[in-house]
């Protein structure tokens, strides 16, 4: 027999033969193995990782938001950076807010930089940064309180809305029963509407929410959805410049402020305000713009002017022997000069002062023959506010300026002429920020003493935030056209938004008693979007308590 | 005398043995072959992925970052399947005067490449000038679909030749789909 130490080869040969092949299979296989497992395993913790920064970046805006509305926190807490954190699964995130420095000057409109980390067991992955502004009404091109049953937008082959409407209530489109064939898209924003309509036989919910009317009546089949509701998108094309999607109705109200109390706070601070007719300045240099203009009484007159390149605005208070007239000049470019025995803050000037830039002068009527001043240090934050009504107010605008009437007490402001800017050649659209005007009071109205011609337009270089929503919860005053049914049409330019709480129209078409058209009275409208105003709208135009994210940055962080 | 037996196998044996051996032996070269081809097919499916999965990681952030260059507009538009078109902030962002700067990203099947094409000044400035670099090579395709408003659809297949155990060649691809929600939209 063949000994057994004489068989051992082949077996050690086939052994060394299967282990390694053996092994080149599990070498294989350990290499996709962990390749695969590892690249699910990031996917995996990258998703969770944004998920988790994600939730940090949308509680905090939410936090945000209820602090804005006066549901939580104070206000006056997001004048610093300050940090937030929580938990999504094993997940933890933190935010850290950091307002721009507008928001630590407390200009009303709030702008945050918001950093949500994301970590697990203490090693951060994901980080998201976004920035997030608050929404103002000057946001719209035109805002509607409350709509009207028997107002609606009647769609115009001339003209086009450049800009986001909102209307409180239903949605009312009126249009010719050939629009649909040979109309051009009307709306190039967004319109959004609290409301919802439902045509009269329908169920709940059908159609697109908006009342409809055409030459041929109401809730007709003339509509932009078929009888079963279904869009017909070439319709809305011609209504939308972004078609079907650009309208939004049943959204969320927003609400107008009841009161603009909290702005003569803005203006002349927490101590009562001085109750002698005329226009008052704080002096003390703590103060230096972090207070506006305060103007007690009726104004009969304000002219905006530029003298010198600075903004100079001449308030007329009176008549009659008791005229008064008060000139306020913001030293932004050149300094100003005031002659020796001129009264200064109470004190007699010995010599000539001279006056630097950066200073606020108001030169009040004389007394006694000697000439008096109030000079402030600063260029004041902005803000105009008058306790009467201004019944005149016209010239031109340099600088960031809001001005503002005690909308409680039912008080406005009466446009008597052309409001530009010093920064556009009037006629053209704004370009940038740094001449704003806005007008804010119960009504603001278009003077009888603007004259009603087509072919110079009125030019309003503003935005107008007109009525408020009163303790009732209803919708008064209004952006008017004073003696509106008297002869003559004329034309006005607005570039900026009109806000009001009631819609009221500016243009009235007559007929006679066979119903033939005679003529129309009153201005045709033309408003563009100044959408840089928009973004960065003038000091203290009224906001609302929601945040708009604008930029959104998602990286990996380790 | 005791007969001889013979220390060595007999032919036949020696042919048996030599014939399972061979048989043994083909079937573990077959073994081999198909382990080193599942090799060659498993890690050419990873470079595979890792180019996939590369440029869709290049991308990913910058979609993310798509916002409206101004209100009434839109954040993505799809020229075509091949391409997209979108707006980021751009470089010195200020909340409070946004300007925006239009970002496109298209396939070249021609060379198999994929562009990055970026405003360098901000969007609607009268002299938009437009700087472009490769994002990603050797990209069979890349198709960009817009299913919502606020949705972008990304497909991205990558093509290989890989050996066979034959000797041959075979196309080895792989495609990778993602869905990017844009926050924007669900933020506002």
């Amino acid at each position: 027999m063949r000994p057994r130490h004489a068989r051992r080869g082949s077996i050690l040969l086939l052994s060394i033969f299967f282990l390694v092949t053996l092994f080149f299979l599990a070498m294989a296989l350990l290499q996709l193995l962990p390749v695969e497992l590892n690249a699910a395993r990031w996917a995996r913790m990258n998703q969770e990782a944004s998920y988790a920064a994600d939730a940090g970046i949308t509680d905090t805006i939410t936090w945000l938001e209820e602090v804005l509305a006066g549901n939580q926190g104070r206000l006056s807490d997001l004048t610093e950076d300050f940090e937030r954190g929580g938990s999504f699964g094993d997940w933890t995130w933190v935010v850290k807010v950091q307002p721009d420095q507008q928001t630590r000057d407390n200009n009303p409109v709030r702008v945050f930089r918001l950093t949500s980390v994301a970590s697990l067991d203490g090693r951060p992955h994901r980080r998201i940064v976004a920035d997030v502004r608050q929404d103002s009404f000057a946001h719209y091109l035109t805002f509607i309180g409350t709509s009207s049953n028997n107002a609606y937008w009647r769609l115009d082959r001339n003209s086009k809305l450049e800009g986001p409407m909102h209307v409180n209530g239903i949605a009312s489109i009126a249009y010719d029963n050939q629009w649909f064939q040979t109309g051009v898209p009307f709306f190039e924003g967004t319109y959004t509407a609290s409301g919802f309509h439902v045509p009269s036989g329908k169920p709940e919910g059908f159609g697109d929410g908006v009342r409809y009317r055409t030459t041929t009546g109401f809730d007709n089949s003339d509509t932009p959805y078929n009888e079963d509701g279904v869009p017909i998108p070439e319709r809305y094309d011609r209504i939308f410049t972004r078609g079907r999607e650009a309208l939004k109705t049943g959204v969320r109200e927003r609400e107008m402020p009841s009161t603009s109390r909290n702005l003569a706070t803005e203006a002349w601070g927490e101590t009562p305000l001085p109750l002698d007719q005329g226009v008052h300045l704080d002096t003390s240099s703590s103060q230096a713009n972090k207070k506006g203009i305060l103007i007690q009484g009726d104004v009969e007159n304000m002219q905006l002017s530029v003298v010198q390149g600075n903004s100079v605005m001449t308030v007329v208070q009176g008549s009659g022997d008791a005229r008064k007239e008060t000139r306020v000049t913001i030293l932004s470019e050149n300094g100003m000069t005031l002659p020796a025995g001129s009264e200064v803050n109470g004190a007699v000037l010995p010599r000539d002062l001279v006056l630097d830039t950066g200073n606020t002068v108001v030169q009040k009527p004389d007394a006694g023959g000697r000439k008096v001043f109030a000079v402030a240090p600063g260029v004041t934050n902005g803000l105009v506010y008058c306790t009467g009504t201004i019944h005149g107010l016209q010239g031109q605008n340099k600088g960031r300026r809001t001005i503002a009437v005690d909308v409680e007490n039912n008080k406005e402001i009466v446009i008597s002429g052309d409001l530009t800017r010093q920064d556009t050649p009037v006629g053209e659209k704004p370009a940038g920020t740094d001449d704003l005007l806005g007008l804010l009071g119960m009504n603001i109205r278009l003077g009888d003493s603007v004259e009603r011609n087509l072919e110079t337009p009125l030019q309003l270089y503003c935005s107008i935030f007109a009525g408020r929503k009163n303790p009732d919860g209803e919708y008064e005053g209004s952006f008017l056209v004073d003696d509106l049914e008297s002869s003559g049409v004329g034309k006005f330019i607005i570039y900026g938004s009109v806000v009001r709480a009631q819609d009221s129209p500016w243009l009235m078409s007559w007929v006679n008693s066979s119903g033939a058209y005679v003529g129309s009275t009153g201005f045709v409208a033309n408003m563009k979007y100044d959408a840089a105003a928009a973004a960065n709208p003038p000091p203290f135009f009224p906001t609302m308590p929601t945040l708009r994210v604008l930029s959104w940055k998602e990286e990996p962080y380790r | 005398m005791r007969a001889l037996r013979p220390d060595g196998m007999t032919l036949a044996e020696t042919l048996v043995s030599l014939a399972i051996l061979a048989v043994l032996g083909l079937i573990l070269l077959r073994i081999y072959n198909v382990s080193h081809q599942a090799y060659g097919r498993g890690t050419g499916q990873i470079a595979l992925q890792q180019k996939a999965r590369f440029l869709m990681e290049q991308m990913t952030p910058l979609l993310l970052s798509a916002a409206p260059p101004h209100e009434g507009a839109k954040a993505l538009h799809s020229p075509d399947s091949a391409s997209i078109v979108f707006y980021v902030p751009d470089k010195d962002f200020q909340p409070r005067d946004p300007h925006y700067v239009r970002v496109g990203i298209y396939h070249n099947d021609v060379d198999e490449t994929v562009w990055l094409e970026n405003s360098v000044t901000p969007y609607s400035s009268q002299d938009e000038m437009f700087r472009s670099r490769e994002l990603a090579r050797d990209i069979y395709d890349l198709r960009l679909g817009l299913p919502t408003e606020n949705t972008v659809r990304v497909t991205v297949e990558v093509h290989q030749k890989t050996r066979t155990a034959g000797g041959g060649q075979d196309d080895q691809e792989y495609l990778l789909e993602n869905l990017v929600q844009i926050p924007y939209y669900s933020k506002n």
